[in-house]
């Protein structure tokens, strides 16, 4: 017997909906309160839909997820919402009308009614910059929840809704999805259509879901990539371990329980070896510096001028330092993606999987985001950067999946990659270590306990 | 005090990218820890990489 209909997971919510014991009235009526209670503690809420639930539905199809409420990071046109991308200040998206993500949920059936806080411009990996105040993390309020999608890591993780829409240009969904303890899916480059997103112009930005559990995760991303991904079972798994350049500078409590997880696979009849990733030292480098490039085409002289002063000072000071990128750099990063690309296509000849912890270290407090590792301290995002970057700079697609706490009890996630287009193996070998450990690495349901509801009168 | 960057964008032109002092502090600790990054890129041999024709999102195996 479940207290809430949002214990209930994504699939589940759809399921009781489908079968008359829960309406979709009821659903967004008890998201809408937990989300009150979550967003006062956390600044994960960006806004949610007040107006008429019935339209909604009627532009819902009858499709997998009717019905179901889900959260789309503030970087998403919504009928009902122009996105802010963690500003104080509507976002140009570049057309009219709903964005392509958002429409594919509703092709699924399911309800964009949450809009969810990022780190501002999404431009950094902590999400403590924000519009609203820092996104707190609903294991450990004084910690980070990661970015750029933490609002959406936060609704998910807290149950105010079983499934979000995050976007991963560097990590955004992945490092959020490891801090809060839930599961972030990383498409392929291109597989989700991009229109109505802010972050269109990225070759290196993707659409993703997050959700609390592989299956659940599985539901959604089949909803946005429209695609049906079916679940198989996986005999033979070879993982890869670029210890070397992944496995060494890590906090040793988040090395340890990614390491269990590896051995969880092992035990369980997959081989594992190690690869190598050549200029692995660069890799963060290389995401900044075309995260940095890419959105200066975007930045007319009226945004500069009417958009740029209201931001954080260190948001308007990296857009700045960005103007000193020289184009020797940005073509070098290119020969260097090359390199990545066709050092991965060969190493994907030999194994399946590429493991390596989702982040170097626990999630960084709110008011020192630093990540403390063997080789000292270092700035959260540069320390991120260098796990996370790795697949959106070669456009293929990871996940991040929760292998245990910490020794502060913080979650930690291991992320696999896989070869371009095999969202399918990510998410069998998610669903597959999930029954191995008996879901036990999951957020657990306590954490929305920690948010109390007012009652209204 | 104020820094102007060096390129031809019209932000730049306008005067829009140039930085306030608390942007220029923060700046300054950017480029601090970008400098030995870059400098060590710069170093990293690509030249016989193969350059792809379609840089963004290429199938690696294609």
């Amino acid at each position: 017997m479940t207290s809430s209909p949002q214990d209930l997971g994504l699939i589940d919510q759809a399921a009781a909906i489908a079968a008359g014991a829960l309406t979709p009235e009821e659903l967004f009526a008890a998201a809408s309160r937990r989300a009150a209670a979550v967003h006062r503690e956390t600044n994960a809420v960006s806004a949610v839909f007040e107006g008429d639930l019935s339209a909604q539905l009627e532009a819902a199809r009858r499709g997998p997820l009717f019905g179901v409420p889900c959260g789309v990071k503030d970087m998403f046109a919504i009928d009902w919402r122009v996105p802010e991308d963690g500003t104080p200040l509507p976002a140009h998206t570049g057309g009219s009308g709903e964005a392509d993500a958002v429409t594919a949920l509703r092709r699924a059936g399911a309800l964009p009614l949450l809009a969810t806080n990022l780190h501002q411009l999404g431009i950094g990996t902590t999400s403590h910059i924000t519009a609203l105040g820092p996104i707190r993390n609903p294991w450990d309020l004084h910690r980070c929840a990661g970015g750029s999608s933490g609002g959406s890591a936060v609704a998910v993780a807290a149950r105010v809704v079983a499934g979000a829409v995050g976007t991963d240009a560097a990590g955004s969904i992945r490092i959020p999805a490891s801090y809060c303890g839930i599961v972030g899916l990383k498409p392929t480059w291109g597989t989700v259509p991009v229109g109505g997103y802010t972050g269109s112009y990225s070759s290196m930005g993707v659409v993703g879901p997050m959700a609390r559990d592989a299956r659940d995760c599985r539901a959604l991303a089949a909803a946005l990539l429209g695609v049906d991904l079916r679940v198989e079972r996986r005999e033979r798994l070879r993982i890869g371990l670029p210890r070397a350049s992944h496995w060494t500078d890590v906090d040793p409590g988040v090395r340890a329980r990614c390491e269990s997880a590896v051995d969880i696979f092992a035990a369980a009849s997959a081989e594992v070896s190690e690869t190598e990733i050549p200029g692995a030292g660069h890799l963060a480098l290389a995401a900044m510096v075309t995260t940095g490039t890419e959105r200066l085409p975007q930045l007319d002289r009226r945004w500069m001028v009417t958009v740029l002063p209201r931001l954080h000072p260190s948001v308007r000071a990296i857009i700045k330092t960005r103007f000193d990128l020289s184009a020797n750099l940005l073509q070098r990063v290119l020969r260097f993606r090359s390199l990545l690309r066709h050092a991965l296509a060969g190493a994907f000849r030999h194994v399946d999987v590429i493991a390596m912890p989702t982040a170097p270290a626990s999630p960084p407090l709110v008011d020192r985001p630093r990540a403390e590792l063997p080789s000292g301290s270092a700035s959260a995002d540069a320390a991120a950067l260098h796990f996370s970057s790795l697949a959106n700079l070669t456009g293929i697609p990871a996940i991040s999946i929760p292998c245990g706490l910490d020794a502060a009890g913080l979650p930690v996630g291991i992320s696999l990659h896989a070869a371009w287009g095999r969202e399918d193996l990510l998410l069998d070998l998610a669903e597959q270590f999930e029954r191995l450990t008996d879901g036990s690495y999951l957020a657990p349901a306590n954490l929305a306990a920690r948010f109390p509801e007012r009652t209204t009168r | 005090m104020e820094e102007t960057v060096a390129t031809g964008h019209e932000a730049v032109a306008s005067g829009a990218a140039a930085f306030d002092a608390e942007e220029a502090s923060i700046a300054r600790t950017a480029r601090a820890m970008l400098a030995p990054l870059i400098e060590e890129f710069l170093a990293f041999d690509l030249t016989e990489v193969p350059i792809d024709r379609m840089p963004y999102g290429e199938r690696p195996d294609a």
